[in-house]
């Protein structure tokens, strides 16, 4: 993992809301207007995150539906079993183990 | 409802919103200074013209729901439209041909109809709308901010799914199907609506500015929730921002009409009174006395210890009248027209003279005894006249006229002395009024006056009468008077708007209705609260 990656993935790891959006989709899949519902987070950051964590291989797109006026509306899962930061010998390290 | 009670917004506003092409405007101002009064106070102006549909962020509101009765059915209105179109794009119903065929299906209809169906052949541009709902599923926009308080319960939501946007997608719906007629729309507030979105008020603005406004010529209406001026104020066609100033200790309410695109604005300030939840802003009545005056219809005395001053209205702000043995002062300020104060001392004097008491009038401002005679028979009766007695100098001019005293001119003390007014007004009952225009008096006698007078106003004192002092704001008598009086009243002029307080007993700015009354010169006083 490059630098530039790693920084952005700890950046994320500590963002409140990523915290929300894992927690939330962990059980189901969710919508991203769930999302936005149940984490409380206004809908055009839950749409940001969700792009920032599916890049980054945290949340994964479960299934797709067809919505109003042909709109594609994707539910997204936790794709993540943990999450773990630490620090060793001066050095931060995040290992992230997936959810198969 | 009354037009009084319904409360009264500035023409301009609605000429706006009535001429040709959508209009949007820009509702400013701090916390509670009626920004959302004015914006439902506009739907129903327009109510009969153009429908209507109120966009709020806020929580129930039973203070607005008593003040608006119609405001809860539309706000349940909205929700059902809410809920039933999440339904139907989640069910995708269609209709058969021929509803009517089937009752419970006519019912549908009508709400098929308010939700934009197929069977609806005029379309509302979307293309901002998109545009942005593009970018927000990009995850191009958006700001850091505080978490949000969901509106709806999760079951509701859940029907929504698909909709990003789902209060501005119904709001274009709604336009929709009440095309060709213009739709007025209320966003209350675009702050709280854009905090709730996650992005900038000014994409909400644009967008629907581009779609609705100028390309469907819907009408819209901003609540922004600061007074500041800021970029928002260009992406309108209107602003107008509501002020809440105090000014020795008075609450002072502003109307400022910062601009109109397209719109003549004759008068850009108004002062205006949230009284009983209603926005009402205060014209600039210039009061024109009638040729023909109304008989005065006499007010009782408050009480035992005080006289009417003629006006209920005025006796209330006083709490009770004037008091007998007292010296009330009326200051008038810069720029109040001299037929405001004419009117007071009208009514004044016409209530002493119906109950056959004494006045003696020493006017601010000069009068014409004909047309005096004239107006004081019609309002008082001719059998009371000879209680009134106008004291005057020259007495050339007042040949003929039976009512004006002559005096000499040189020592107020004599000229004033109560024993030659008791001769003068033999026949007339106590307690007497003298009305005193002090500005006119130091004409006559000097500007160190109040020595010479106050043996008078002493005496009237001491009799149980009283003393009306006027001063404007140039008489050297003013301060002195000030502290002496025990009632103090001020006119004054904002914005052109003539109103009346109180310094002593303290009260609110009141706006003198002169246009609301029968007899259109016994103001009624409306308070700016």
């Amino acid at each position: 993992m490059g630098d530039i990656q790693q920084r952005e993935l700890f950046q994320l790891i500590a963002d409140d809301y990523v915290a929300r959006i894992l927690s939330a989709t962990y059980s189901a899949p969710l919508t991203i207007q769930q999302i936005s519902y149940r984490c409380e987070i206004p809908i055009a950051m839950a749409y940001r995150r969700v792009a920032q964590l599916e890049e980054n291989g945290l949340l994964k797109c479960a299934k797709e539906e067809e919505g109003r006026r042909g709109r594609r509306i994707k539910y997204f899962s936790c794709a993540v079993r943990s999450v773990n930061l630490s620090f060793h010998d001066g050095a931060f390290s995040l290992h992230i183990d997936p959810l198969s | 409802m009354s037009a009084t009670s319904r409360g009264r917004i500035p023409a301009e506003l609605l000429s706006f919103f009535r001429s040709i092409g959508g209009h949007s405007l820009l509702i400013k101002g701090d916390a509670g200074t009626g920004k959302t009064t004015l914006a439902l106070q506009l739907i129903e102006e327009l109510a009969e013209e153009q429908p209507d549909y109120y966009m709020s962020t806020r929580v129930s509101d039973e203070a607005l729901y008593r003040q608006f009765p119609w405001l809860e059915e539309k706000a349940k209105r909205n929700q059902v439209l809410r809920m039933g179109r999440a339904f139907l794009s989640k069910t995708k119903i269609k209709l058969p041909h021929d509803p009517s065929s089937d009752p419970k299906l006519r019912v549908a209809k009508d709400l098929l109809r308010a939700l934009g169906t197929s069977d609806s052949t005029r379309v509302v541009a979307r293309s901002e709308l998109l545009k942005l709902e593009g970018q927000i599923e990009a995850g191009d926009i958006g700001r850091e901010g505080a978490l949000i308080k969901p509106e709806l319960d999760e079951e509701t939501m859940i029907l929504d799914i698909g909709a990003i946007l789902p209060e501005l997608e119904l709001a274009y719906d709604v336009v929709e199907v009440n095309l060709p007629k213009k739709t007025f729309m209320v966003l209350d507030s675009i702050d709280a609506l854009a905090e709730r979105y996650g992005f900038d008020p000014q994409r909400i603005m644009s967008t629907l500015q581009t779609d609705l406004v100028e390309k469907t010529g819907a009408n819209i209406t901003y609540v922004m929730e600061t007074s500041a001026k800021n970029i928002y104020d260009y992406l309108g066609d209107g602003v107008v921002r509501l002020c809440n100033e105090q000014d020795d200790g008075r609450r002072v309410r502003e109307l400022v009409i910062e601009k109109l695109r397209g719109q003549r604005v004759d008068r850009w300030k108004y002062p205006f009174t949230l009284v009983d939840g209603r926005l009402r802003v205060f014209e600039n009545y210039w009061l024109k006395m009638p040729d023909e005056m109304e008989k005065h219809a006499s007010v009782p005395d408050p009480s035992k210890e005080s006289v009417s001053t003629g006006n209920p209205s005025l006796d209330q702000m006083l709490i009770g009248g004037l008091p007998r043995g007292s010296l009330a002062l009326l200051e008038i300020g810069e720029g109040v027209p001299q037929e405001c104060v004419r009117a007071l001392e009208y009514v004044l004097i016409a209530d002493f003279l119906s109950k056959r008491r004494g006045v003696v009038w020493f006017p601010l401002f000069g009068i014409n005894y004909v047309v005096l005679e004239r107006h004081m028979k019609r309002l008082a009766g001719k059998d009371n006249l000879p209680f009134l007695k106008v004291l005057d100098k020259d007495s050339e001019i007042t040949k003929g006229f039976d009512f004006v005293s002559v005096i000499e001119g040189s020592d107020a003390t004599q000229d004033l002395r109560l024993n030659n007014l008791r001769y003068l007004l033999s026949s007339a009952q106590e307690p007497f009024l003298s009305v005193l225009g002090f500005d006119a008096l130091e004409s006559a006698y000097g500007p160190d006056l109040l020595p010479q007078v106050n043996v008078h106003m002493e005496a009237m004192k001491r009799t149980g009468s009283v003393v009306l002092a006027e001063a404007t704001s140039d008489s050297a008598s003013l301060k002195q008077l000030g502290h002496r009086a025990h009632i103090h009243l001020k006119l004054e002029s904002l914005a052109g708007t003539v109103m009346l307080c109180g310094q002593k007993p303290h009260t609110p700015y009141h706006y003198l209705d002169f246009e609301g009354v029968k007899d259109k010169i016994t103001p009624e006083l409306v308070p700016l609260v």
